[in-house]
């Protein structure tokens, strides 16, 4: 019979062993009282911490079907604009072209700042309390 | 049309009994809740996306947990820029606090090595296999095996330290 590997016995833990081996290896713990002893304690703290794990376990609010609407709003909204944006280009004065840019301007700083603040509900409130209190103060400490 | 509806179908019955296990596991590497909820929403659109690319023969969770990772290591990039722009306005990064047991392991995984660390988090929060972890990590089982017994024992060793 081989030896146990240190790793078999982890392997025996997780019912990965092939059976034949599982039996040896279950042969040489019955008759080597430390090394069964170490395999009793792997088992036990193995045991807590597939319990603390198992506390974390929830259902995600997160399904294909609604991230496949998502998507596909989001590209029809995409065409949409672009193919009013080139009707518009066509057809308004040139004013219109200012009004235009100013818009696409303002998304993609809007898109920018988005992406930076998207972050968690503490650092959003900070964000938020840092900006109140910015505003009147600079205002009042202004030339 | 009715192959697409069909491949979905699909889809949705592998992934259904995944789902809890799948945001155990990004919440494991991610540390936030709704960072779990939009990796894993973020993981089934690639996942379908790139279902041509799953070979059946080799193991769906270990497939699928790869694609998890990936949609999670994405996020902390993304995350890691927006933390630098906080900092930038004075923003003190401030520590998770401990709030349950399993808070309390993922504080200790941090402890290991990141080789450690990634099979243990496989093994405990997204319940793999040996063939799942070796799939989603593209390592050899025999490398699992050894390389998880080694990130118990460090473990062990941290707990040990702390209960003393």
């Amino acid at each position: 019979m081989n030896p146990v590997a240190p790793a078999e016995l982890s392997a025996l833990l997780d019912s990965e062993l092939p059976s034949q081996r599982a039996d040896e290896v279950r042969h040489v713990l019955r008759a080597d009282p430390a090394l069964a002893s170490a395999f009793e304690n792997l088992a036990r703290l193995d045991a807590a911490w597939k319990a603390q794990a198992a506390g974390l376990a929830f259902r995600p609010r997160a399904s294909l079907q609604h991230g496949l609407r998502h998507r596909c709003l989001r590209t029809g909204a995409l065409l949409l604009g672009l193919g009013g944006l080139r009707l518009g280009l066509k057809l308004a004065p040139p004013a219109f072209e200012i009004v235009v840019a100013l818009a696409v301007l303002a998304l993609v700083v809007g898109w920018g700042v988005g992406y930076l603040i998207r972050t968690s509900e503490d650092d959003c409130w900070w964000l938020v309390r840092r900006a109140v209190r910015l505003g009147p103060s600079e205002a009042a400490a202004g030339p | 049309m009715v192959l697409r509806d069909d491949r979905r179908a699909q889809f949705e019955r592998w992934v259904e009994p995944l789902m809890s296990r799948a945001a155990a596991y990004a919440y494991s590497l991610l540390r936030n809740r709704a960072d779990a909820e939009d990796a894993v929403q973020d993981a089934l659109l690639k996942g379908y996306a790139g279902l041509d690319n799953y070979d059946e023969a080799r193991p769906f969770q270990g497939w699928w947990f790869a694609v998890v990772r990936h949609c999670c290591l994405d996020l902390i990039r993304r995350r890691q820029i927006r933390r630098s722009f906080l900092r930038w306005l004075g923003r003190q990064p401030a520590a998770a606090p401990a709030t349950s047991q399993a808070e309390e392991l993922l504080r200790y995984l941090e402890r290991l090595t990141p080789l450690q660390r990634q099979v243990l988090e496989l093994r405990y929060f997204g319940d793999c296999s040996y063939r799942d972890m070796a799939e989603t990590l593209g390592i050899p089982d025999g490398t699992v095996m050894s390389r998880l017994h080694a990130a118990r024992q460090a473990l062990a060793e941290i707990y040990r330290k702390e209960q003393t």
